[in-house]
């Protein structure tokens, strides 16, 4: 089933996982509680509760602890009762799937943009086949994206804090891997799930319009897109029902859940930059406000993104899933961890990366210091929340460099393949091309 | 954005190859230079109080305590201490006077006795119960001259009890008072913090409990009679009370013309021009703090009470008369002001200690430097290390070719050459596992000897690094970049610590990196050089007869033997103090020292 290196590499995220789950206690009680690995919308802690109230027919969304979905409640409870409340190695199996699946699409990622590639290589010039990715470039990419899932740092920490992100992230990853693999009907139907469960990934229909609307002969047809958007609605329209159905026909998960994430209640510090500017803020321009930070998450972005990108959807895709993992409304280094896996994809993109000192050095500054700085504020009393925003700040930063730099090299390649390589020296310079 | 723009930034200039070494040594002696000039005047700023509610020695003095009865309690307790029921005698005397009284068992001690803390709550009459004062006398303190011994604490637990007596039905009080009288120093206030906060699964809860605690004060007598009082601070994990606090009682005793002194360093600040003595009683004061903090273990029983976010300071009463013309003890009336002062000013108090300053460090007891200016020379001190790794990663990436025919080929951001991440990855790992031995192995001098030649040993039977120059420049801007972010880490937590590892590991990089050098030779003085005084027992007998030095203040001979000594306390001690500077030792530099220490055996293929 798996070859020497897949078997490999997946049994090094296994041993990882299980030595950290069952035999460090204290690491793992470390992590069920730290802000940036558990946020409200998944800390297994709520779920419990969620369940129990379910048992007791209480409604689980009365008072502000549960917001999952009724259908994910139901899930999550079965799962309770099956493994007698000892979920943990389901967490561990869910995790080590996503991290396969992330795999196969990196997989169907590169073996496209090779056939591609292969495709256009007659009207390539001889000096830009240094771009060119090679078949053996393919699978050891690949091989890293798989190598990357599963000794993150950050996807173990969400497995070891028993976050539900781990499901989450398991039917977003399912979604990319039927997106790549032109599945229609699974696409949409995980795709309706997880917008259900976190509200955001609801923007990644408009990758989905591009990638599925292509006909037979290469050209993008209105009936298609028209057709994927019933379907769209009515899968979540039915999905929606199907809650109300199971929470004894009540509409009470609505507010729990959707109005939960969009109007961001909850003040809870974690890495995101929701928390502290809500707290900072008069309350009379709050809605002003929230509506602000929702736009930038789901709106801004992806009317420019969408025609920009709109031969490559699944950067695209992997673009819009980056950008609501940093700015959604809870985010958790989870979030971080599912469009982190995926970047060894587009490593032959680094090169034109200018700013990759200064990401790194950021990301692994503020990673180290969040928990200092929460250990100064919380419990030695001597610092205050200013310096633990700071350090998120600074991860957000760096990961808005990150995609940024990002699209910068990607548009560079391409300009680069359509112009050539060479570049006129003037003065003894490289020449330069700037917008002033 | 310019899409063409260059992906590098141009060539770091030949010029500054050659000078490398100078401006790295030359940061280096500035910012240790640097760090000696915070205790001038001009960059230490003066102490003031932040906190307006405390308003310290404003309240006309209420409490008056008769010699007399201190003395009476003082045969009481002394007759207790005798009979070796000193517990019961002093919850007898609490009941008497009408306050609550408890006992905590902890448990038996080496001589097969019961230990017992004894603690009293005067309740405030003004509210109910929602906040309180905490005031604790160990039974028996360390005296001065050898902390290995303990003498019974007479005179600070009879001004605690007087204190208590005196203050009960006070109608001014609006916070509790809490009296412990721990056993045991920090272990037996250790477990009664952790039964009163129910922070410990397996301890028993305690009988009663009072508001939530707000400040508080250990008092540590030893001698019946003190000629100045010497405040204790450093908590652990160097761990700081709010310096509004120390105020408080440096004004207050000030007020009352008794000497306080820190690390028994008296200045005296009532000269007009500062003066040589000045300046080196402030060097001292500043050294000695930095060098105490760096253990991470606290030097009285207030640190542990600072782990759980209550402000608190130790007095101890030092026999050393700091006036010039003082021949007399301090009177009992004096110190009494001092301690109501104390608790008036908390009893004002609406919020818990926030304002002023939780990272000092002391020059004196009047003149403190804040973070923002002691990280600097600290930032000096790291600096070379960030500047080396950033030209190590400029030199790894070329971005495009010239052709003949006035045109550049780009080729984006491409390395130079392939670096093969497996030796390193491997290398690391071989530190890693081999200096975490340490964290498992009882520690003592003899074990920690043989580990060291280990160590020394290890290139001859593991198989040091092999790679070209290149890839040897990688890995050491992979160890820069950590050792600098380690050094970052532990800035914010322990800053005294951090300086200590970056004064260590800095020459350490430095002569890691000169192993570039072909010359034999070179490489044989480093080798010598890592053995001999970057050898981590070396730098740690450097640092404690430094320590003794500035405790003394006149030159003392190194002792080898009161070294061991020290050492070993300090390890058979640093678990109870809660501190984890060994752990972070262990676990980052020691690792960090090795690979460095390794990589000047590595082999040019």
């Amino acid at each position: 089933m798996f070859d020497g290196i897949e078997s490999l590499y997946i049994g090094l995220g296994l041993i990882l996982r299980i030595f950290l789950v069952f035999s460090q206690t204290r690491l793992r009680n470390y992590f069920e509680q730290s802000g940036e690995f558990v946020t409200p919308l998944n800390s297994w802690k709520r779920v419990i509760e969620g369940i129990y109230l379910r048992k007791l027919n209480v409604s689980p969304f009365l008072g502000s602890v549960v917001h999952e979905t009724p259908l994910s409640l139901c899930f999550y409870s079965k799962l309770h009762t099956i493994t007698n409340g000892h979920v943990e190695s389901l967490f561990i199996i869910a995790d080590l799937i996503s991290g396969f699946l992330t795999y196969k699409a990196a997989y169907y990622i590169l073996h496209r943009l090779f056939d591609q590639q292969l495709k256009d290589k007659a009207t390539y010039k001889d000096e830009r086949k240094m771009f060119l990715l090679t078949k053996a470039d393919v699978q050891k990419n690949a091989y890293r994206v798989l190598l990357c899932a599963m000794v993150n740092p950050l996807s173990i920490g969400t497995c070891v804090a028993k976050s539900s992100l781990v499901f989450h992230n398991l039917l977003l990853t399912m979604t990319f891997y039927f997106f790549v693999t032109y599945q229609l009907l699974p696409f949409i139907l995980t795709l309706c799930l997880a917008s259900s469960i976190s509200l955001y990934p609801i923007v990644l229909i408009v990758p989905g319009l591009v990638q599925f609307s292509n006909n037979t002969n290469n050209k993008r047809s209105i009936i298609r897109i028209v057709f994927i958007l019933i379907l769209f609605i009515m899968v979540n329209i039915s999905i929606l029902y199907l809650n109300f159905y199971l929470n004894h026909q009540s509409w009470s998960f609505i507010d729990a859940i959707y109005s939960f994430i969009f109007h961001v209640p909850d003040y809870t510090p974690n890495i995101g930059i929701f928390w502290y500017f809500f707290t900072e803020m008069f309350e009379h321009f709050r809605s002003l406000f929230v509506w602000t930070f929702q736009m930038h998450v789901l709106i801004v972005y992806l009317l420019p993104f969408t025609i920009r990108l709109r031969n490559d959807p699944a950067f695209l895709f992997w673009l819009l899933c980056a950008i609501f993992c940093i700015f959604k409304s809870y985010p958790a280094y989870g979030d971080v961890a599912f469009y982190f896996n995926y970047l060894p994809i587009w490593s032959f993109l680094f090169r034109y990366v200018r700013q990759g000192l200064v990401i790194t050095c950021m990301m692994i500054v503020a990673a180290l210091m969040t928990p200092i700085t929460w250990y100064l504020w919380i419990y030695a009393g001597s610092a205050n929340a200013n310096f633990y925003f700071a350090m998120t700040f600074i991860f957000n930063i760096a990961q808005t460099f990150l995609l940024s730099d990002l699209i910068y090299a990607y548009l560079k390649q391409q300009f680069f393949i359509k112009n050539g390589l060479t570049i006129p020296r003037i003065n003894g310079f490289e020449g330069q091309l700037e917008f002033t | 954005m310019p899409l063409l723009s260059t992906l590098l930034s141009q060539d770091i200039p030949q010029n500054f190859y050659k000078l490398q070494l100078h401006i790295y040594s030359g940061l280096f002696c500035i910012g240790l230079l640097g760090f000696l000039y915070l205790s001038s005047p001009i960059v230490s700023r003066r102490t003031y109080l932040s906190e307006n509610a405390l308003s310290p020695g404003l309240v006309s003095n209420d409490l008056s305590i008769s010699n007399e009865r201190i003395r009476q309690i003082m045969a009481q307790l002394r007759a207790g201490f005798k009979d070796k029921n000193i517990a019961n005698v002093i919850q007898s005397m609490l009941i008497e006077n009408g306050i609550e009284a408890y006992k905590q068992n902890i448990g038996i001690n080496s001589t097969d006795k019961q230990e017992e803390n004894i603690y009293g709550i005067v309740r405030a009459p003004r509210l109910a119960s929602t906040e309180s004062i905490i005031l604790v006398a160990p039974l028996y303190v360390r005296i001065q001259t050898n902390t290995q011994q303990v003498k019974a604490n007479l005179f600070g637990i009879a001004h605690t009890l007087a204190t208590g007596f005196t203050l009960h039905r006070k109608p001014y009080m609006a916070k509790d008072i809490i009296l412990l009288f721990p056993t045991a120093q920090e272990n037996g206030t250790r477990a009664w913090l952790d039964a009163y906060f129910n922070s410990k699964p397996d301890s028993i809860p305690l009988d009663a409990h009072a508001g939530s605690i707000q400040a508080g004060l250990a008092l540590e007598f030893p001698h019946e009679k003190f000629y100045s009082i010497d405040l204790r601070h450093n908590g652990i994990n160097g761990q700081l009370p709010n310096l509004d606090l120390i105020n408080t009682v440096i004004q207050l005793c000030d007020k009352n013309s008794i000497a306080a002194s820190l690390y028994n360093i008296y200045v005296d600040l009532s000269a007009n021009d500062l003066g040589y003595d000045y300046v080196i009683k402030s060097t001292r004061t500043l050294l000695l703090n930095v060098l105490t903090l760096a253990t991470g273990i606290s030097d009285g029983v207030h640190g542990q009470f600072l782990h759980y976010r209550i402000e608190m300071i130790t007095l101890f009463g030092s026999l050393e008369k700091h006036h010039e013309y003082q021949n007399s003890p301090i009177t009992i009336r004096a110190f009494d002001d001092v301690i109501e002062g104390f608790i008036r000013s908390l009893n004002n108090l609406l919020e818990r200690f926030h304002q002023s300053f939780f990272f000092y460090l002391h020059i004196n007891r009047r003149n403190f430097v804040s973070i923002a200016t002691y990280m600097v020379p600290l930032g000096l001190i790291v600096l070379p290390a960030l500047i080396r790794s950033l030209v190590l990663y400029m030199s790894f990436f070329a971005s495009s070719t010239s052709t003949p025919t006035n045109t550049n080929v780009t080729h984006g951001r491409t390395m130079k050459f392939h670096v093969n991440y497996s030796p390193i990855f491997f290398e690391i790992l071989e530190c890693l596992a081999l200096s975490y031995v340490l964290m498992w192995i009882p520690l003592k001098l003899s074990f920690l000897g043989i580990w060291l030649i280990t160590m020394f040993l290890s290139p001859i039977f593991l198989c040091p690094l092999r790679s070209n120059e290149r890839q040897f420049d990688y890995f050491q801007f992979i160890l820069l970049l950590t050792g600098s972010a380690i050094l970052g880490c532990l800035s914010l937590l322990n800053y005294s610590m951090a300086f200590l590892v970056a004064c260590f590991l800095m020459p350490c990089y430095l002569i890691a990196g000169c192993t570039k050098f072909e010359y034999w030779f070179v490489k044989i003085i480093c080798r010598f050089l890592f053995i001999t005084f970057l050898n981590p027992l070396v730098f740690l007998a450097l640092y404690h007869y430094l320590t003794r030095l500035l405790i003394a203040g006149t030159l003392v001979l190194p002792d080898f033997v009161q070294f061991t000594n020290d050492l070993e306390t300090y390890f058979a001690s640093y678990r109870l103090f809660n501190a984890w500077t060994v752990d972070v030792i262990c676990l980052t530099i020691i690792p960090l020292w090795l690979v460095l220490y390794r990589s000047t055996f590595w082999i040019r293929n």
